[in-house]
């Protein structure tokens, strides 16, 4: 039981990586494409 | 079948707000012009349609001087919306009609929503809205957007328009004589060269009354030179009216040839000159002449004239030497509650139930079932301690936005920026850099993204550069923490300094780069102010919602992986084996490193120096750094080993205002870059905030140092 938890908590914590560092990128100052949309917080029109 | 409708109007008549009431969506709405930079959409079904709307930035003409008005003119003309509604401010007939003369003349299907009725009728007047239709030819519905009153029959004639729209143009299609408008002009035009002026006009008749009767012959004589122009084909008038006025974009629009130009040229001559206005005055003239008509007509005071309570609300808050003390009293005001006793308590409940009571029954729990010791630390001392150090003052943060939104819709914010006008011009800037400069006060990506309201190139770069010293709400858990460890005893007046710290800055930051970097001309500032109004709870809502929204999302992805990263660094050492020693590991080797460069400002020591590093990816950071760093999960022991590591509280202010003032967070920079559209401008940016910061920093402690 212990062992699998272990497992699972090193799984989280990579994931959590994943995602931080994915969702940093895709934040960075807005859109990629440009369009502002996400400091607009409105649907990308591009 | 599939429309397009598009809100147009001038700014603050509440575009936004229908938008929101039509669409269901949470815009961000704000008490102030401006709100709005760029076009948004949203989608409903209507009567069998679907419909797109589009909320274009408040405008006060199709002129293109402002970057709202390029947005907005761009997408009218271009983009030909099958239905424009044109949101008139019934309180501000007069001045909101300037650009419904204009839209008229985009020939494009049009209905007035004429808003803020109530508002009106409170002040004791009324509109003829039957007349107000006559005259002008233009449907209009009386509407309250803020109280979601009159929008059903505004969306039902709508739908009625459209309709008859997609009637119109199957029927033409099906009888094979479908013609769009600029050809059935031309018709029109030689029809009235022969003599037989007899069909309907296919654009608002109203426009040709608009000007005098050589204006308007002139215009028709431009209209039937540009008329096989395939630019001009979708807004005739309203192009022939701009080639009158000589407006520049047009005139590029259209690339008029040699021959047609020299006919424009003739026409223009024709057109008795007045030497004291230009052409553009003229229809100006011309179009304030035709309103004062329709209003005069249309509007009746049924009471005397009053003094409404915006206007008395505004002798105390922007009264000539009180208005700067009061926007200071509101400012601590809110730091009080804020940061006082209620606002403690309601973080002191979150903390006790997320980092003590739950932290300690997950870590009893996992090693009571044999979980490897070294992987519950990764989770109850890394991640755990590393979001929940942050997530522990959401009440507070929660709070402060509760009420700058209140501040925000009660119309307040609009005399923030007419009272601090004064203050920037110091500097050269206008009131109207201090829009962003507030937005900054919750998150500067979108405060840098929000100088793009400003025309002047060199106000964009100055505000760019001082919106990151306004105090942004990641920096708030840091505030917080460091007070309750060493300012128990003043914690809304410590706060408020920082603030104002933040302002003052900003501002001889401001002073200094003007004389030096970015000398120009100082602008103009032309600033309407919004009637006092109640904020709504669903306003409200939304506009707390949305902060807590953002801090959440980033503390369970950004703080949670600098979470894992920080417990990773602090829990093995140089040689990648897993240290017990804090002072042994890859994170001390880092801080011991640059602590140094801290050590004149009075914290040099290396675990403040890595929650520094580590904040360049998140303000929040810090504090999260020093939750992993001190294994400590609730605020209590937080605040007991911050004490610990400063030697006096002043050397704990001194780094509170370098985190109040040093490079702001990977997010920020970007946007900044992107705003300043180059990297020497960045590097330039990020190199001024480190100075400044250690600057600042450096002559707290040494001053204090020799006060204290």
């Amino acid at each position: 039981m212990g062992d699998i938890i272990t497992v699972l908590i090193v799984i989280a914590a990579v994931a959590a990586l994943a995602v931080g560092i994915i969702y940093g990128f895709k934040h960075k100052g807005g859109c990629k494409c440009g369009c502002d949309s996400c400091s607009q917080k409105s649907k990308c029109h591009k | 079948m599939e429309f397009r409708l598009a809100l147009a109007g001038n700014p603050n008549c509440g575009k936004t707000t229908l938008f929101n009431a039509v669409t269901g969506s949470a815009q961000y709405v704000g008490n102030w012009p401006g709100v709005t930079v760029e076009k948004k959409e949203g989608r409903f079904s209507k009567g069998g349609m679907d419909i797109t709307l589009v909320d274009l930035p408040g405008i006060y003409s199709l002129s293109p001087y402002t970057p709202e008005e390029i947005v907005s003119r761009k997408y009218l003309t271009e983009e030909c919306p099958d239905l424009i509604i044109n949101i008139v401010d019934a309180t501000n007939l007069e001045r909101n009609l300037y650009l419904t003369t204009q839209l008229a003349e985009l020939g494009r299907p049009m209905i007035i929503a004429l808003n803020m009725i109530d508002r009106l009728k409170k002040r004791g007047k009324e509109i003829d809205i039957k007349r107000l239709e006559d005259e002008l030819g233009i449907p209009v519905c009386p509407i309250s957007a803020a109280k979601e009153a009159g929008i059903e029959d505004l969306l039902h004639r709508s739908i009625h328009i459209l309709h008859d729209v997609a009637h119109s143009e199957n029927e033409k299609i099906e009888k094979g004589f479908f013609k769009n408008r600029a050809e059935e002009l031309h018709d029109e035009l030689h029809r009235i060269h022969d003599g037989l002026n007899e069909t309907e006009d296919v654009y608002f008749p109203i426009v040709k009354s608009f000007y005098e009767w050589e204006i308007n012959s002139a215009i028709e004589g431009i209209e039937g030179v540009i008329c096989d122009n395939p630019k001009a084909k979708n807004n005739l008038r309203f192009s022939a009216v701009k080639l009158f006025e000589d407006d520049f974009i047009t005139k590029d629009t259209l690339k008029l040839d040699k021959n047609s130009q020299n006919l424009v040229e003739e026409i223009l001559k024709s057109v008795p000159e007045n030497e004291n206005i230009d052409r553009q005055m003229m229809i100006a003239d011309s179009r304030y002449k035709f309103i004062c008509r329709i209003v005069n007509d249309v509007e009746s005071q049924k009471k005397g004239f009053e003094e409404t309570i915006s206007d008395k609300i505004d002798k105390l808050l922007t009264h000539r030497v009180l208005a700067i003390p009061m926007f200071f009293l509101i400012i601590f005001a809110i730091f009080g509650i804020t940061f006082g006793s209620f606002g403690s308590m309601l973080t002191d409940l979150v903390d006790k139930l997320i980092n003590q009571d739950f932290a300690g029954f997950l870590r009893e729990a996992l090693l009571s079932v044999n979980t490897k010791p070294w992987a519950v630390s990764l989770l109850c001392d890394g991640m755990l301690a590393g979001v929940g150090a942050v997530v522990s003052f959401l009440p507070q943060i929660a709070l402060l936005f509760f009420f700058l939104s209140i501040l925000e819709d009660s119309g307040y914010m609009s005399r923030a920026a007419f009272i601090m006008d004064g203050p920037l011009r110091k500097v050269g800037l206008t009131g109207r850099s201090f829009m962003p400069m507030l937005m900054g006060f919750g998150c500067t990506v979108p405060a840098v993204l929000g100088t793009r309201i400003l025309e002047n190139e060199r106000d964009k770069k100055l505000t760019v550069f001082l919106i990151p010293f306004m105090s942004c709400s990641a920096k708030m858990p840091v505030y917080a923490l460091f007070i309750s460890a060493f300012f128990e005893e003043n914690k809304p007046l410590i706060i408020f300094t920082i603030y104002v710290l933040g302002i003052l800055l900003g501002i001889l930051s401001g002073f200094i780069l003007k004389k030096t970097v970015l000398k120009g001309e100082e602008s103009t500032f032309v600033m309407e102010l919004p009637e006092y109004s109640l904020p709504t709870l669903k306003n409200l809502f939304i506009h707390v919602w949305e902060r807590l929204k953002d801090f959440l999302l980033k503390a369970g992805t950004v703080l949670l992986a600098a979470s894992v990263v920080i417990w990773f660094l602090q829990s093995f050492d140089t040689s990648l084996h897993m240290t017990d020693n804090p002072q042994t590991s890859i994170l001390a080797a880092i801080g011991i490193l640059i602590a140094p460069v801290f050590a004149p400002l009075g914290f040099g020591n290396w675990q403040s120096s890595v929650a520094l590093l580590s904040g360049i990816v998140a303000k929040e950071t810090v504090v999260s750094t020093f939750g992993i760093l001190f294994s400590a999960a609730d605020e209590a022991t937080r605040v007991l080993a911050v004490q610990g590591l400063f030697s006096s509280p002043l050397a704990a202010f001194s780094f509170i205002v370098f985190v109040l003032l040093y490079t702001p967070c990977i997010a920020a920079v970007a946007a900044i870059h992107k705003e300043l559209g180059g990297a020497k401008w960045t590097v330039l940016s990020i190199l001024w905030q480190i100075a400044i910061a250690w600057l600042v920093s450096f002559l707290v402690f040494n001053i204090g140092g020799l006060i204290l």
